[in-house]
């Protein structure tokens, strides 16, 4: 089988696996669930698919894609098939390691995060002999990059994944990563290798198989060309901001003053800060997108000038049996991995052996060695009010901009508290933990504030924080909080083993209405009339939960 | 005939075993793949530059919960990813598949069940989403029913797969075959 094909196999099989561990749910009604892993384990398993997701579904269908596009297009066969050998078994295998870059510095055992950047590191080999095998192919075939704009995606897209698996192996170095982490430096990342690589190699075969299937030519080469210059300006307005904001935030999250107070202790003047940077790259954006609008164009004039090709004819000899090819010794004598390659059972049998090792020596251990995740005896179940309005928190999207995992570094204990511990997430379900602070980390924002600040505050975030980008949450005050499924919840996460005593499910609503009392009265006293049934009762009995169930001590 | 063969391999050779078949690409569903590559690549990056401006513009979360930056990001991930990527994937998959192994996709059925039934997914993401319905694990937001259905179509595109690579008419699927792609 041709390389392509192998990339194809390992795609379809990690893929399958990815999901199915990750999404291990238990179903509380018919569109709630809660992860069947908590806390710092649901993180591993989280991270373990997304970083895979990256390397199985955006990296290894694309690189077997450039394997045979690339050298249709081109004309020249591929570079290296030794190269191909090695880069194949070594990506799949290396990459499912390194997911816990994706945690570093988190409550994630430490010997898994060292594991997580040693791979991670490794990753840059069989990365760039893909991105090497891929442009070395054009090998006497460069002077066709200057007028064929099929071969311009390509070479860029090709270059972009070099340069977005360069820049990962450096982002999960832990002292890289201290100042990336949470901020737009990811962003720009990610978008290098979406629009540059996944978009652009998208483009490139579009361009070269919808002429083909037509049986027409492309209505403009010239139009082609606008859109790549258009959509590499839009990656370059995309990512230099992106960047820029990244670095600028990081660096102003760490910054302590001559008295050796934090410089900017209010984490909206480092939002403010790098606005702009924003309105850069939402021009990127549109540029990137208007590339795209006159791609359209120019493949509908071409789908007009051609008339599909439903069935096309070929012609080929029936496969030997393989008995005969070893009989009469066609194709042996040549290279040894012809004998895996040949056999697709085969192939697929050691590919699932080599994306398999790298996810069970990470997650084993977590999951079974106790003291990877030390108990912490005053950390208590939610309540059930708590837990609607975590569900209230997960349904808004909080996540998205808001981290719940406090560093253990000076400059994070000073501006939030208390370092996060593994003990304090063990009946998190699913984990909160975030991977970008457009706003600050909320994990011991419990008791920060008074109940009425968040009121005001989820009603317009400008009131409290006077230019925040934060959006207006006012549904919140006045829907009432569904509860028909509280107990439902309870008994879910019961049968998951979190403690709650026993009978709490039963009287649950009851606990909870007796709860929502208690915090609107308290709203009352602040002068404000809130009925308890409106969902941000919920949503601040969980605000000011979160982060207090170990007392450290008192602020000086 | 195989113990013809395997007692006078030359001779079979050129008697059967080189008579050349004919058969036919399917090319319409490399065609509805490229649309949908299309559609949803439109839609996906659209979602993106809007949520981009309201970071800059909070106002432009339009002041209600079905369009806010939280419910909508995990829209627009979906989308690129698992839509604009997606049927980017199956496109060249589908059509270079066929090409590798000189032979039509194994079944016709399986292609148009694996087309529908992964846009189907799709919308059920746009509606679910910014309904609020997520596990809020990054890439992995989709409920459980929508995850079943997923596990459901991957196996058809696998089965598809498998079914295609099985009745290869090129044992090596082509390595030295065809001018432009590779020999060791």
């Amino acid at each position: 089988m041709y390389v392509g094909i192998w990339f194809y196999i390992a795609t379809f099989l990690t893929v399958a696996v990815l999901h199915i561990v990750n999404s291990y749910e238990i179903p509380v009604t018919f569109m709630k669930s809660y992860s069947g892993y908590a806390g710092v384990q649901d993180a591993l398993v989280q991270w373990w698919y997304g970083h895979n997701a990256v390397a199985f579904f955006l990296t290894t269908p694309y690189l077997g894609m450039m394997y045979y596009f690339l050298p249709k297009a081109a004309g020249r066969p591929v570079y290296s098939y030794r190269l191909s050998i090695i880069h194949f078994w070594s990506l799949i295998f290396i990459y499912i390691w390194a997911g816990p870059h994706h945690l570093l510095y988190t409550a994630l055992p430490d010997w898994a995060q060292s594991l997580g950047v040693v791979f991670s590191v490794m990753l840059i080999a069989p990365s760039w002999g893909g991105m090497i095998n891929g442009l070395l192919t054009l090998r006497g075939a460069w002077d066709k990059v200057r007028t064929e704009p099929v071969l311009k995606f390509m070479v860029v897209a090709i270059t972009a994944y070099g340069m977005a698996t360069f820049e990962g192996p450096m982002l999960s170095l832990k002292n890289v990563n201290a100042i990336a982490h949470y901020t737009d430096w990811i962003v720009a990342h990610v978008h290098v290798g979406a629009l540059g690589w996944n978009g652009f190699l998208t483009f490139g075969i579009l361009y070269w198989l919808l002429p083909r299937i037509f049986r027409t030519e492309l209505y403009s080469k010239k139009l082609a060309n606008w859109h790549f210059w258009l959509g590499t300006l839009g990656i370059l307005f995309y990512a230099v901001p992106m960047y820029w904001a990244g670095f600028t935030q990081g660096l102003m999250w760490k910054q302590f003053n001559n008295e050796g107070l934090l410089q900017y202790s209010n984490f909206l003047e480092t939002v403010l800060q790098i606005v702009p940077m924003y309105y850069l790259r939402g021009i990127g954006g549109v540029l990137y997108l208007g590339g795209v609008f006159l791609m359209i164009y120019n493949i509908v004039k071409t789908v007009k000038s051609g008339s599909l090709l439903a069935n096309e004819e070929a012609q080929a000899a029936p496969l030997m049996p393989a008995a005969v090819i070893k009989n009469t010794g066609e194709h042996t004598g040549g290279h040894w991995h012809r004998m895996i390659e040949r056999r697709p059972v085969q192939m697929a049998v050691f590919a699932t052996v080599a994306i398999l090792i790298g996810g069970l020596v990470e997650m084993i251990p977590t999951f079974l060695v106790e003291s990877n995740v030390p108990t912490i005896a005053s950390v208590k179940p939610y309540t059930a009010l708590e837990l609607q309005g975590r569900d209230v928190y997960i349904k808004e999207g909080c996540v998205n901009c808001h981290s719940q995992m406090v560093r253990p570094f000076r400059s994070e204990t000073e501006r939030y508290g208390e370092y996060s511990k593994a003990g304090e997430f063990v009946y998190d379900r699913p984990f909160l933990w975030g991977s970008k602070r457009t706003g600050p980390d909320l994990h011991r924002v419990g008791g920060k504030y008074p109940h009425s600040w968040h009121y005001h505050h989820m009603l317009d975030p400008t009131s409290m924080s006077p230019g925040s980008i934060m959006p207006a949450y006012p549904w919140l005050l006045e829907k009432d909080l569904d509860v028909s499924d509280t107990q439902a919840k309870i008994e879910t996460l019961t049968s998951l083993g979190t403690p709650y005593a026993p009978g709490y499910a039963q009287k649950a609503n009851e606990d909870l209405a007796r709860q929502a009392k208690e915090i609107a009265a308290e709203l009352k006293k602040e002068n404000i009339e809130v009925k308890p049934e409106k969902e941000i009762v919920a949503l601040i009995a969980y605000l000011q939960r979160l982060g207090t169930d170990i007392k450290v001590k008192e602020e000086k | 005939m195989l113990a013809e063969v395997l007692k006078a391999p030359g001779e079979a050779l050129k008697s059967s075993v080189r008579t050349v078949e004919t058969f036919y690409y399917d090319n319409k569903i490399v065609r509805d793949f490229a649309y949908a590559t299309l559609f949803w690549g439109v839609a996906g990056m659209l979602i993106g530059v809007i949520i981009a401006f309201q970071l800059a513009r909070p106002e432009l979360n339009m002041g209600t919960e079905y369009t806010t930056f939280g419910r909508v990001r995990p829209l627009h991930t979906n989308a690129v990813i698992f839509a604009f990527v997606g049927n980017g994937i199956f496109m060249g998959v589908y059509y270079s598949l066929q090409r590798l192994c000189k032979t039509r996709m194994y079944s016709d059925t399986l292609s148009k069940i694996h087309f529908w039934a992964w846009q189907l997914i799709i919308v059920s993401a746009v509606i679910t989403l910014p309904l609020g319905i997520t596990t809020s694990k990054e890439y992995a937001e989709l409920e459980w029913p929508i995850d079943i259905a997923i596990t459901l179509v991957w196996v058809v595109f696998g089965w598809n797969m498998f079914g295609t690579i099985i009745k290869r008419r090129e044992r090596t699927c082509t390595w030295g075959s065809g001018s432009t792609l590779p020999r060791s």
